[in-house]
């Protein structure tokens, strides 16, 4: 099957997740208020981009991982803006959609 | 004392798409193990799942009580990259078409599993009545392919049970990532965008 460029949901707005749940939470608040947000947890710093991503190669030989998640903390011990991810769990109040 | 799930799965008419694959296979032994009375496991070349008719004419077959939808779409990592909007597109044709089927026929227990770059997550939803009501549902690296945050969040907040979960784990906008982002990866990045809205570019 062919597979062709330009389908739905092949936009993005890479940033999308900290501008509602961060940014604009209090919007967020005021127009959801049945939805509550109750993290949102920046992690892995690093881990994730020295493997490479989607890509074939990794920039940390396989010897290297089962040490990289206990470093990969280290950085979110400082700050949490070192977070290139976030978790983020909402919670659907008892009250009317 | 709360009953085994082995005993409530006894007896049970099952359809578990993905079936023949990794975790499904694994899936259709355990099943066949609690004693269920049907496993079907629907093939891609009998049943194109992304199309209503063939979901119908699926569930017509196997008349199943339970399904558990394991089937997805997918690639190696460079398909993956290159395509994300057609992988994603298919995937969710396929689980709407499914959920929505198992909805017009009274399947009484639905469960959706999906993973996207990282596992485990689960996704599980519940049938029930004529409402599709959802106990807790992730979201791996793909709301920010949403072009419409708002809209999405207005349907969580309608399918979710009360005290129904949404995980959600994506991009951070953080001092690592954000030039990362910006510089090197292919999709749009806007922390500057005053919308929480844009082109899903497609058709």
């Amino acid at each position: 099957m062919a597979i062709r460029k330009h389908r739905p949901l092949s936009g993005a707005n890479g940033a999308l997740a900290w501008i509602v749940f961060a940014r604009d939470r209090s919007r967020f608040e005021r127009e959801f208020p049945n939805l509550k947000l109750l993290q949102y947890n920046p992690t892995t710093p690093l881990r994730y981009w020295l493997s490479g991503g989607l890509k074939r190669w990794s920039l940390l030989p396989e010897s290297a991982w089962k040490y990289a998640t206990t470093f990969d903390k280290l950085p979110l011990k400082v700050s949490p803006h070192f977070g290139s991810f976030v978790e983020i769990e909402l919670l659907k109040s008892d009250g009317v959609a | 004392m709360a009953e085994k799930p082995e005993n409530r799965l006894a007896g049970k008419r099952v359809a578990v798409t993905g079936g023949a694959g990794f975790l499904g296979s694994h899936v259709v032994a355990e099943l066949q193990r609690a004693g269920c009375a049907k496993v079907f496991v629907p093939r891609s070349r009998d049943y194109d799942l992304r199309r209503a008719d063939a979901v119908a004419r699926m569930y017509a077959d196997a008349r199943p009580e339970i399904v558990i939808h394991l089937a997805a779409v997918v690639g190696g990592i460079g398909a993956n990259r290159e395509n994300p909007g057609q992988f994603f597109y298919d995937n969710l044709t396929m689980g709407v078409e499914l959920m929505e089927q198992a909805r017009l026929q009274g399947v009484s227990k639905f469960v959706a599993v999906g993973t996207v770059l990282k596992l485990p997550q689960i996704h599980s939803g519940t049938v029930q009545g004529r409402a599709v009501v959802i106990d807790h549902r992730g979201m791996l690296n793909v709301f920010h392919h949403i072009s419409d945050a708002a809209a999405f969040l207005s349907e969580a907040a309608r399918c979710l049970v009360p005290n129904g979960r949404s995980f959600i784990a994506d991009q951070n906008r953080g001092w690592i990532s954000s030039p990362i982002l910006h510089y090197f990866h292919g999709d749009r990045y806007a922390p500057e965008s005053k919308s929480w809205q844009f082109a899903s570019t497609g058709p």
